[in-house]
């Protein structure tokens, strides 16, 4: 396997142009569609299966209901080490890259919409279109060619940043200092660990806030780790089920079952 | 241009990832099955985002014929590779399916458009534009005692565009003075026209001082603009600067995108920024953090002023010389004492009561913080918090910038507010030094080349004035009025003379005044601007109209008069890539089509990508775009359109005698068209506006300097005697030998050059930051070694440096006034070498005022508390009746701002894209809490906003980041509408009531920009 | 509601239908299994009735898969592809085209789909050729029914698992789904067969009470699932959660729950087997009953889907 690739946001420097928003759709040439009212800038609530990027808008007010901040955020499949979508996947579509990303391979992908459910940042889209589950691909093809993503490469004040997993934590630690002394107290990475349970994401984050403030999670969870606990007490009721059977039918008389 | 796999590894990483930026880790696929790279066998064209002004490089990747992706070019210096979601986007300007590829025609009254042959089209329109010339053209009149030849035609009003590219408005601005047109602008009028006399008159020339890429030196950032929002990828150079530790202090009426990166956001109520920066002057000036040494030797504060000179602190809001009667000022006091030479008295210690200093200080005193607090709404803590951390900013080893655009611009007080902001950073010394300037943020992606191109009704190319009747009936009485005694505009004859050589050639001879007579001549100053002209077609005076890249029915004040002087023409031709409700005003929805008789000749344009020109950014910098496709379908560039038109117009005259009709005979009209699209040889126009010779040259020892039709090499070889042409002498040196084209360079920045001055040509001179000679001391020595750009080689006995000199190359910064030559006037220490004195000029003439004043907008919730005087006194009213009633506080009371978004643009380049259009659900206002509460107004429904001249319907966004101020101890709600919507539009999303509908026709006294920043209205919520 | 950072998978009712069918396919070849291990003569009924009812309902389950997929391969894609990937999940195993993600539930469950429907045809195939007047195979079906009945487990368990191994927010903090979905399985098997021996009527002995009372159990089981089930996600915290959660039992969805799920599903037929009617007045009652545990755990396991998806 080579070495990780990543992508670090840093909303920081996020002048929430959309551009990478934009310029995703044009590398991909996904088609546009009619944008839902938000109440704010954010033209659609969720990831679509035509936008793989999304800049996410949210008013922070201070206790006067003074606006404080506005935060942008440009949200991403977050490629996790652990990636819920991948292991949920029934067909082996989703896969991961020698560089570390999560893909999903149209060819194979049966369209069950599994990992819709699975991916704890809502990342994964159906599209109704190729019947196909789509989302980010990290622009396979342009890292398979020595070219950065697209919406890396687009973005006005760097705030997407693109290389090596290692190399851009050492940027996002050095940036976190920095802040911490321009006096952002709340400033934090979200996702640079890999102790977490999803093994770090490889799109990572800095945010200003809690993550909350941004709508994430504050401890995303591998849902698949579910499973064995889910298994084990379903095979409890198994043998409680069982056990009621052999109780309610064996023996001559009325006796037995519950 | 093919991309080898260097450059793939060069294109895609982050600075962050070093290592990988090198190239030296291997990414090659280790999956067999690799996906493939759909521009892996493309060839590579250089293009410009055709959007704004930051002119972001792009990469156009063709295959087979079509454009398979469009990209930031990585290399470009200013950009890094960036683009915003429009640049991002441009594929979709030559790849879509609203793109008008056949030519349409809509016959008077008719319903529908018909599709006619190009061919028939060009002939019609040529016909037509010879018809309402010949039927409107005044060739003499009177004036006094004599007849002048004025050769003017004010029938016709032709809207060039900067949106297309500089040689394309060279070709406008050529033909139609040559056919006599008189209405002539594009969208610099109402976008960025009160900048150039403002910066002209304070610095010398008309254009931002500095270098997007400089602004990451700058120790304080304070963007009076939304900068963020309107020129993103050049705010990589705020955020760069932020990085380092850098302040950003926003200003703004509304919480914006700007607003979110910085450190300070300051309201300020719409209309009122004189009173900001004048309340910053004074306080630069009060706590003695103005840039002492700077402001002496660079600036004309030390010069005395006639005693009869009174400013509005003497006279209750009027400057000396007021004439109710005209509304205008007599400007006989506004003016120095002499010294027996015939200059300026000084006083370098700046105590004379009568020095500029001391009257700019007197001018000021009202300017409190208190005032501003009850003017500006801005909470005096604030603005004493604000005013110190950019005063700071000042001296030897630091400097601040400022970024403006429309909200300085778009006011009856246009030019003042932004000499204000000019004279703020004079006083501290920021201009010509790295991390200082004056940032310009220029419009759309060609708002400065259209502007230098002179497609202005008021200026010829280069900004020479297009002359008036009254003062300039010869060649020899234009040159003497428009001819300063010192300082570089000595040369004007040269770039006049030079000029009229390029327009007309042989025919223009040292016995004709080089054919100075075949210039139209304005009737008057107040005339011919774009609120005129439009005006004029309601009226019914403007017959034709040709209206290339640009949508008066959505853009103008007062847009719904607008189209309906669009629907009163004779004939309209329209040359655009989309149907704009300019070319569908007849079928606008509400309209009875059959009732307006103007006949439409729609012709398909062809945006950048797909043709050959150079655009020139907000920087000056002109970067040429090579055509990467053939425009589809009958599509063509706008230059064949001009080329074609102008040819078929000389035929239509070929057999006249007329002397009239010999301005258009005699045009040197030869640009060799090419294929079968008959498109013009676009090096051909460059090198013409670049200059040449016209027949061989030597210098004075007999050595040949130039062959007969050999380009110069610099403008400074141009001269007054026929022997030169030049189009464009600001532009001189890009085309500086046959086949060199240094628009057309891309070499990145070099280390040790981070001013990268291999990327493309920056005029004049390609000097990246002008003025920089201030960046000296008086000595010549840098002011401090951290802001060091240029300075004298006392043993090369030159000035080098980082930059190339804005200053005579050899002139020792002990030199003495030059008594002749080309610097005439100019002395070592002379940093603004424009300027008749050489000097940054605080004290300037402006036809309202020496100094900044402030003065309420026509319609504003207060009445002036700085004097007696409301408004403007000698702004422009246009009386067209009850369709331009002001509205009152009573009846309007909110405040109302126009702006844009970051995802649109302007008046409907966005509405056709559907990866744009569906970025933000539909036209809406920004409405604050408490006001919406107060009208019971949720967030998203729908509400009517109201002005005298009309409504509009959007829906309510309520944020809060929209907040009311407190003007003059009275809680006042601003609302806020962006103003990119249109009936026309790729979705749902993409329709919308035209914001412009609701603004007044008012002009700046000085160029008639409109006051669309600072409005009244009233707000319902829908029932 | 502030819509939240995830999105619906906007599964189509029919899958509800299929975990439906699954849990009752599950539910009634363990039962038969049972029956026919501990006394297949007396049973012969629940036994035979047992697998053909798992026969049949299985049978729709690969189709109504199929049928939302689209095209017929897609199922397939669940076993095998033409060209897997290497890097497909936690302890993945790929045979040739085939592989096996036991972490992926849905890929499992589609393996036990697979290996259940070849039991439940072989068993279902038995009793009919038994039934014919053919010879049984008596060991045969004994393995036939335990290796299946290991199968029909865990297809009337994996649709609780598949749920729980989800990131909607009333699944993520949940662990009884699956047992829950299991118990349904075993009451709706119970009630499926007991339903058509009712209507058929002239079974032997007292093999429809033993059946009912087995079907009561499950019921309580399947209380006690659902139970455990509301109270680990209401102790998971989150303000997600919380709203999820609130909109399954007090929301939107609240009537069909406790209405459906709960009152018509369980309490009534729990409360009608106390009482001890179902013995007297059969078979109407118990055909009732049985249609009653039918229509409670469609709703649980419909309303439980619905409320996930929409949250
Ligand atoms: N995304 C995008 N970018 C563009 C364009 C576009 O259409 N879309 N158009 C281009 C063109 S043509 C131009 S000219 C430029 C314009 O660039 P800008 O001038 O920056 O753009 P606007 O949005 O018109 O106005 C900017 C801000 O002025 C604020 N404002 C209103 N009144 C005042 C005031 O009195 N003082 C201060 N300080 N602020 C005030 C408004 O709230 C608004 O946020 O942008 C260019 N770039
Ligand atoms: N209320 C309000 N009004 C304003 C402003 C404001 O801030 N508030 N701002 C003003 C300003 S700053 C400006 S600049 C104007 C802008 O207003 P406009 O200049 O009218 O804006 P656009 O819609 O961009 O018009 C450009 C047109 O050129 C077309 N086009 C693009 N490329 C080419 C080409 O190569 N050839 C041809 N032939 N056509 C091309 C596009 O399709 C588009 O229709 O609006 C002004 N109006
Ligand atoms: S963010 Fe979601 S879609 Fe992306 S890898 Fe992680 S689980 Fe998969
Ligand atoms: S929809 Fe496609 S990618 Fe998603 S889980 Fe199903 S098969 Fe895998
Ligand atoms: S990495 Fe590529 S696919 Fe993913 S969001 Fe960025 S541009 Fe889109
Ligand atoms: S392109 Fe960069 S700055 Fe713009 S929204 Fe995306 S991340 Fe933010
Ligand atoms: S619109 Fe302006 S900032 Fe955006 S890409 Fe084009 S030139 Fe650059
Ligand atoms: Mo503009």
């Amino acid at each position: 396997m080579a070495r990780t690739l990543a992508m670090f946001t840093d909303v920081s420097l996020c002048i929430g142009c959309r551009a990478c928003q934009v310029a995703c759709k044009q590398w991909n040439q996904l088609a546009p569609e009619e944008p839902e009212w938000t109440g704010t800038y954010q033209n659609h609530h969720h990831f679509t299966d035509k936008s793989y990027r999304l800049v996410r808008f949210f008013e922070e007010t201070d206790d006067k209901g003074q606006i404080k901040q506005w935060h942008m955020m440009s949200d991403v499949c977050k490629h996790c080490a652990q990636a819920g979508c991948l292991e949920a996947c029934p067909t082996g579509a989703i896969y991961r890259t020698e560089y570390g990303t999560v893909n999903i391979n149209q060819d194979i992908c049966n369209g069950c919409r599994y990992c819709v459910s699975a991916c704890p940042f809502g990342v994964v889209a159906f599209n109704h279109d190729t019947g196909t589950a789509t989302k980010c691909t990290f622009c396979n093809d342009r890292i398979h060619n020595g070219l950065g993503p697209a919406c890396a490469k687009a973005c006005p004040t760097q705030s997407i940043k693109f290389g090596f997993r290692d190399d851009l934590a050492v940027v996002a630690k050095k940036r976190i200092d920095e802040l911490k002394t321009l006096g952002y107290k709340d400033a934090q990475l979200y996702g640079e660990d890999s102790s977490g349970d999803l093994g770090g994401l490889n799109a990572f984050f800095l945010l200003l806030g809690k993550p909350s403030v941004y709508g994430l999670p504050e401890k995303p969870k591998l849902p698949q780790r579910n499973v064995v606990v889910d298994s084990l007490l379903s095979i409890g009721s198994a043998l409680v089920v069982a056990l009621g059977g052999l109780v309610a039918f064996r023996g001559r008389g009325g006796q037995g079952g519950a | 241009m093919s991309l080898s796999r260097r450059d793939f590894l060069r294109y895609g990483m982050a600075a962050a990832s070093s290592a990988a930026a090198s190239g030296t880790i291997d990414l090659s696929p280790v999956e067999a099955a690799a996906t493939s790279l759909r521009i892996k066998e493309a060839k590579a064209f250089p293009g410009v985002c055709p959007y704004c002004a930051v002119g972001c490089a792009q990469l156009i990747y063709v295959k087979d014929g079509k454009i398979v992706d469009i990209e930031g070019d990585p290399d470009a210096p200013h950009t890094e590779g960036a683009l915003c979601p429009k640049g991002s986007s441009t594929y979709q300007l030559s790849l879509n399916e609203r793109r008008i590829t056949r030519c349409l025609y809509r016959a008077p009254g008719a319903t529908t458009w018909d599709e006619k042959p190009l061919d028939w089209m060009m002939a019609e329109i040529a016909q037509r534009v010879k018809k309402t010339r010949d039927a409107t053209f005044v060739e003499k009149v009177r004036v006094g005692a004599r007849d002048v030849t004025v050769n003017r035609c004010e029938g016709i009003a032709w809207l060039g565009s900067s949106v297309l590219d500089n040689e394309e408005n060279y070709l406008i601005a050529k033909l139609s003075r040559g056919l006599g047109l008189v209405n002539l602008e594009n969208s610099a009028r109402l976008c960025h026209s009160a900048t150039v006399p403002a910066l002209g008159a304070t610095f010398g020339r008309g254009a931002m001082t500095t270098n997007l890429i400089d602004v990451q030196h700058a120790d304080v950032i304070m963007p009076t603009s939304n900068w963020a929002e309107c020129h993103p990828v050049s705010y990589k150079w705020v955020m760069k600067a932020k990085e380092r530790g850098a302040k950003i202090i926003h200003v703004d009426p509304r919480f914006t995108r700007t607003s979110a990166t910085a450190d300070i956001w300051v309201p300020i109520r719409s209309g009122t920024n004189i009173v900001f920066f004048g309340g910053l002057i004074r306080y630069a000036i009060e706590s003695k953090k103005y840039f002492h040494d700077y402001v002496v030797a660079y600036t004309n504060a030390s010069l005395l002023l006639d005693p009869q000179f009174k400013t509005p602190t003497d006279l209750d809001g009027l400057f000396s010389g007021f004439n109710p009667a005209i509304r205008s000022y007599d400007q006989s006091t506004w003016k120095f004492e002499l010294d027996a030479d015939g200059y300026p008295k000084k006083d370098p210690t700046l105590r004379d009561t009568n020095c500029v200093f001391q009257r700019l200080r007197q001018h000021y005193s009202r300017y409190t913080p208190e005032m501003v607090e009850r003017v500006c709404g801005i909470p005096k803590e604030l603005f004493l918090k604000v005013a110190d951390i950019y005063c700071s900013a000042s001296g030897p080893d630091k400097t601040a910038t400022a970024s403006y655009a429309l909200q300085l611009n778009q006011s009856t007080n246009g030019v003042q507010q932004i000499r204000a902001l000019c004279m703020l950073q004079l006083i501290l010394g920021n201009v010509g030094r790295p991390g200082g300037g004056v940032v310009a943020l220029r419009g759309h992606s060609n708002v400065q080349g259209a502007t230098d191109f002179g497609t202005l009704y008021h200026m010829l190319p280069g900004y020479p004035a297009e002359p008036l009747q009254g003062p300039h009936p010869t060649l020899t009485d234009y040159l003497e009025k428009t001819t300063p005694k010192g300082g570089y505009w000595v040369n004007n004859p040269k770039f006049v003379v030079s000029l009229l050589k390029a327009w007309w050639g042989p025919a223009a001879t040292k016995e004709n005044d080089y054919a100075y007579d075949y210039l139209p001549k304005r009737e008057k100053a107040d005339a011919y601007s774009h609120q005129h002209f439009t005006i004029g077609m309601l009226q019914k005076k403007v017959k034709g109209f040709i209206c290339m890249g640009q949508n008066p029915a959505v853009d103008s004040p007062n847009a719904k008069m607008v189209r309906q002087g669009l629907r009163n023409l004779e004939w309209m031709v329209v040359v655009d890539l989309f149907e704009t409700e300019t070319a569908s005003a007849w079928k606008e929805p509400g309209i009875d089509p059959t009732s307006s008789q103007v006949e439409v000749f729609y012709i398909p344009g062809a945006p950048a990508a797909e043709k050959d020109g150079s655009i020139t950014n907000t920087m000056r910098m002109a970067q040429w775009h090579v055509k990467a496709v053939e425009p589809p379908g009958e599509a063509r560039s706008d230059a064949a359109f001009i080329v074609d038109l102008g040819n078929r117009v000389k035929a239509l005259y070929a057999a006249s005698k007329a002397k009239k009709d010999r301005p258009v005979l005699d045009l040197v009209w030869d640009y060799q068209p090419q294929g079968p699209k008959r498109e013009p040889t676009m090096e051909l126009v460059l090198k013409e506006c670049n200059g040449y010779a016209t027949e061989d040259i030597t210098d004075k020892d007999g050595a040949s300097l130039y062959k007969k039709a050999e380009p110069l090499k610099t403008f400074g070889h141009l001269r007054d005697d026929g022997s030169t042409a030049c189009g464009n002498w600001i532009y001189g040196g890009i085309y500086p030998e046959e086949g060199k084209n240094l628009a057309l360079r891309r070499e990145k920045a070099k280390a040790g050059d981070y001013l990268a001055h291999g990327w493309g040509f920056v005029w004049p001179a390609n000097r990246r930051i002008i003025y920089n000679r201030a960046s000296a001391d008086p000595s010549g020595k840098p002011w401090s070694e951290k802001k060091k750009l240029i300075w004298w080689d006392a043993e090369q006995k030159k000035w080098v440096g980082n930059d190339v000199p804005d200053f005579p190359g050899t002139m020792a910064p002990d030199a003495p006034r030059a008594k002749d030559g080309p610097f005439k006037g100019v002395s070592g220490t002379d940093a603004f070498i424009m300027n008749p004195h050489g000097l940054g000029q605080f004290f300037a003439s402006i036809v309202d005022g020496p100094f900044p004043e402030h003065y309420e907008p026509f319609e504003s919730p207060t009445h002036n508390l700085l004097s007696k005087v409301q408004n403007n006194p000698v702004a422009k009213v246009y009386n067209v009746g009850d369709l331009n009633k002001l509205g009152t506080p009573d009846r309007y009371p909110y405040i109302l701002t126009t702006y844009r978004l970051t995802e649109h643009h302007a008046a409907g380049m966005s509405r056709h894209v559907p990866w744009l259009s569906e970025l933000f659900y539909g036209h809406f206002a920004e409405i604050g809490p408490e006001m919406a509460k107060e009208l019971g107004i949720q967030n998203g429904d729908m509400v009517t906003v109201e002005t005298p001249r009309a409504k509009i319907r959007v829906r309510a966004l309520v944020t809060e980041r929209i907040k009311p101020f407190m003007i003059n101890d009275k809680k006042v709600y601003q609302v806020g509408i962006p103003w990119h919507w249109g009936y026309q539009g790729v979705m749902k999303s993409a329709r919308g009531d035209i914001t412009n509908d609701l603004v007044a026709s008012l002009g700046d006294p000085t160029t008639f920009i409109q006051e669309s920043k600072a409005l009244l209205c009233n707000v319902r919520k829908e029932a | 509601m502030e819509p939240g950072l995830l999105k619906s998978a906007d599964w189509p009712a029919l899958i509800d239908v299929y975990f439906f069918l699954g849990g009752i396919a599950g539910g009634a070849f363990v039962i038969a299994t049972i029956a026919n291990l501990l006394d297949g003569e007396r049973y012969r009924d629940v036994v035979r009735i047992g697998y053909y009812i798992a026969f049949l309902a299985v049978t729709p389950g690969p189709i109504l898969l199929t049928v939302d997929l689209g095209v017929p391969t897609r199922f397939l894609h669940m076993l095998m592809v033409s060209k897997p990937s290497l890097a497909i999940g936690m302890d993945a195993v790929t045979v040739g085209p085939f592989h096996l993600k036991p972490f992926s539930p849905m890929n499992a469950g589609a393996w036990a789909l697979l290996g259940f429907s070849l039991f439940a045809f072989l068993a279902a195939l038995d009793v009919f050729l038994e039934h014919r007047g053919g010879r049984s195979m008596r060991t045969l079906r004994v393995v036939v029914g335990v290796i299946g009945g290991f199968f029909a487990f865990f297809l009337a368990a994996y649709p609780g698992v598949l749920l729980g191994a989800t990131a909607r927010p009333l699944f993520v903090g949940a662990h009884w789904l699956g047992a829950l979905f299991l118990a349904v399985g075993a009451s709706t098997g119970g009630a499926a067969i007991a339903l058509v021996l009712s209507v058929l009527g002239g079974q032997r002995g007292d093999a429809l009470a033993r059946l009912m009372r087995f079907t009561a159990f499950a019921l309580i089981v399947q209380l006690a699932a659902l139970a455990l089930f509301v109270l680990t996600v209401s102790t998971t915290g989150s303000a997600g959660i919380a709203r999820a959660l609130a909109q399954l039992i007090a929301g939107s969805y609240g009537v069909p729950f406790w209405l459906g799920a709960v009152v018509i599903g369980i309490v009534v037929p729990l409360a009608l087997q106390f009482a001890g009617v179902v013995r007297k007045t059969a078979p109407a009652i118990t055909a009732l009953m049985s249609l009653l545990i039918l229509v409670g755990g469609f709703a649980v396991k419909y309303v439980i889907i619905a409320a996930g998806q929409a949250t």
